[in-house]
């Protein structure tokens, strides 16, 4: 564990080499939360409700979900550019180190300068569940699913890295496993078609993220089962896309120098 | 403390590798030498754990790379000249602080030290990596790979590109660490090098081991001629038993193979034609050797003597 702490360490001080402003990337990296949250308040100026969710209601959706995809891109800087390490070789270096290779790409990649979305996504949701009243309860289901939510979304981009090592390229594959699906995520699954719902449910599993255990809190449909259904999906996920990366950097080919 | 057997590999419809088989005894200093493209990266991959191989099996300090990765990355050493293992962005120190911690290095202060006055690193320990010159570079990474004090040292092409001087400390550093009886499997394209280095070469030729001996080996049984030149006190008297390359008055020069007659045989025979007052020994060099090998790998192969 601390060698995992330095290991971070020795990636943000190489990170401060560069002169990165920190507290600029924050902001900007809020501003864009901001401004994909404005979307959804202006969408509901005209209408009051989408699919019968208020705006508080709403918030709780968007809320997780950025939270989700923040802690993804704080800790993943590099493995989200993994194409780059199959494409120039670099992967080489990382199975030289007596660590699991995961690890170290996820060492190598926090990005604290994406902490602006994460505490963004966490006061959004804050403000829902302050709106609704909600018990002291909820607010600890809120922090489970965003832990479960963030788990699921980290093992979404662990299992579309790790096609790398099939495809090489993975730029596009992000585009619909990653931003197109957090994007969806923000609203509620009833506006979308059955397909694209049971998608949601098995390959691209972002319905645990945050629609079914929210419409399970705020009892428009299931129980505390449902409200703990994300804990087991997480753990299904994650472990998934962990044996996807095993299996994938065994067919690793490196590259001809 | 290296065993292969059988090692082959394949990219798409390309043989990279094929069948290739050694040995490295504890204390050998061995050079992987061959070609452009005849499989010597990727048999050092194999060997590392980088790459999983099609078949053959790999034993590197009793473990097997593939099924034991992370618990061999710690026996092992590996810098690949092109490449850095360091942090990019980091000063060389912080590296170490990193890798010493990775590897949970005993003393690991006092290792680094002893690398970095052995490696001479102390005018740039400071400086971050990615503003280091190539020759800075190399020796901080030779110096990284050293750190966790490997049994095995594996080196691909660690002085490529460098400039004279560079390559002359790098070589100082390894011949005094290979002394210290450290196993080392060196790839290179210098030949010098291996002269200086290593006590044995293997060399690679498309995908397969074309030569595995000492240089020695290479040396006698290539069947490049050498050359002797010897100077008579008149004009020698008749026709030499070896072809005579050279003939000037009462200068000489025959060519002949030592894997066939030694030289003082030929010395003596010369003899038989006059007075000998002085005489010069042409070995083939080891470049022109490995040269043959590279060229006619079917020759070597069949030939008994190289394998
Ligand atoms: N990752 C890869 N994908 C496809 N082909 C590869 C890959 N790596 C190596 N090759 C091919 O395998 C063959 C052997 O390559 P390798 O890098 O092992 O050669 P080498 O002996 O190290 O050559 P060099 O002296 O140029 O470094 C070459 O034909 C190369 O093109
Ligand atoms: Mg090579």
């Amino acid at each position: 564990m601390s060698v995992l702490v330095r290991l971070v360490a020795g990636t943000l001080r190489g990170q401060r080499q560069y002169g990165v402003d920190f507290v600029g990337s924050i902001v900007l990296s809020a501003l864009v939360t901001a401004g994909e949250f404005g979307v959804v308040v202006i969408i509901l100026t005209r209408f009051p409700r989408i699919a019968g969710w208020s705006l508080p209601q709403l918030a709780l959706l968007f809320g997780l979900s950025a939270t989700a995809t923040s802690v993804y891109r704080t800790l993943t800087d590099e493995l989200h550019d993994f194409e780059r390490y199959m494409v120039n070789g670099e992967f080489d270096a990382i199975l030289l180190r007596p660590w699991p290779s995961l690890l170290v790409m996820l060492a190598r990649g926090v990005n604290l300068g994406k902490l602006g979305g994460l505490l963004e996504g966490l006061g959004i949701t804050a403000w829902g569940a302050a709106r609704l009243g909600l018990a002291p309860s909820g607010w600890g289901w809120l922090l489970l699913f965003s832990v479960t939510g963030s788990a699921l979304v980290l093992a979404i981009g662990i299992a579309t890295s790790a096609t790398a090592f099939w495809l090489e390229r993975i730029g596009e594959l992000q585009v619909f496993t990653l931003y197109a699906p957090s994007f969806a995520a923000e609203f509620p699954q009833s506006i979308y078609a059955g397909w694209l719902r049971a998608l949601f449910l098995s390959a691209i599993p972002i319905a645990f993220v945050n629609y079914l255990p929210v419409r399970a809190m705020l009892g428009h449909g299931g129980g505390i089962a449902t409200m703990l259904l994300p804990v087991p999906a997480a753990a299904i996920s994650l472990t998934l896309a962990a044996l996807l990366w095993s299996a994938g950097e065994r067919r690793y080919r490196s590259t001809g120098s | 403390m290296i065993e292969v057997l059988g090692l082959s590999k394949r990219f798409g419809g390309h043989q990279a590798v094929d069948g290739v088989a050694f040995r490295v005894e504890p204390g050998e200093f061995v050079a992987l030498l061959g070609p452009n493209g005849a499989g010597k990266s990727t048999t050092v991959k194999m060997l590392t754990g980088i790459l999983h191989p099609d078949a053959g099996s790999v034993r590197v300090a009793g473990r097997s790379p593939q099924r034991e990765r992370r618990a061999l990355a710690r026996e092992i050493g590996v810098v690949f000249g092109q490449r850095t293992g360091l942090w990019w962005d980091l000063p060389v120190c912080d590296s170490f602080d990193l890798l010493a911690a990775m590897y949970r290095v005993r003393a690991a202060a006092e290792r680094a030290a002893e690398l970095r006055s052995l490696l001479d690193l102390d005018g740039f320990w400071h400086t971050p990596v990615r503003r280091l010159s190539l020759g800075q570079r190399v020796r901080a990474d030779i110096a990284a790979a050293l750190l966790h004090r490997p049994k095995v040292l594996f080196l691909d092409e660690p002085t490529v590109g460098l400039d004279l001087l560079a390559k002359e400390r790098v070589r100082e550093f390894l011949s005094g660490y290979g002394r210290q009886g450290a196993t080392v499997l060196l790839t290179t394209h210098d030949l010098a090098e291996v002269e200086a280095l290593c006590g044995r070469v293997l060399v690679m030729n498309g995908g397969r081991l074309a030569f595995d001996g000492t240089v020695a080996d290479l040396r006698q049984r290539a069947g490049v001629p050498t050359l002797l030149t010897v100077e008579y006190a008149g004009e020698p008297v008749g026709e030499p038993a070896w072809p005579a390359v050279a003939r000037d008055g009462r200068s000489l020069t025959v060519s002949f193979d030592r894997s066939q007659v030694g030289a003082g045989t030929v010395l003596a025979a010369l003899g038989e034609l006059g007075e000998i007052l002085d005489i010069r020994l042409h070995e083939p060099d080891l470049e022109k050797m490995v040269r043959r090998l590279y060229l006619h790998p079917a020759c070597a192969r069949d030939d008994p003597r190289l394998l």
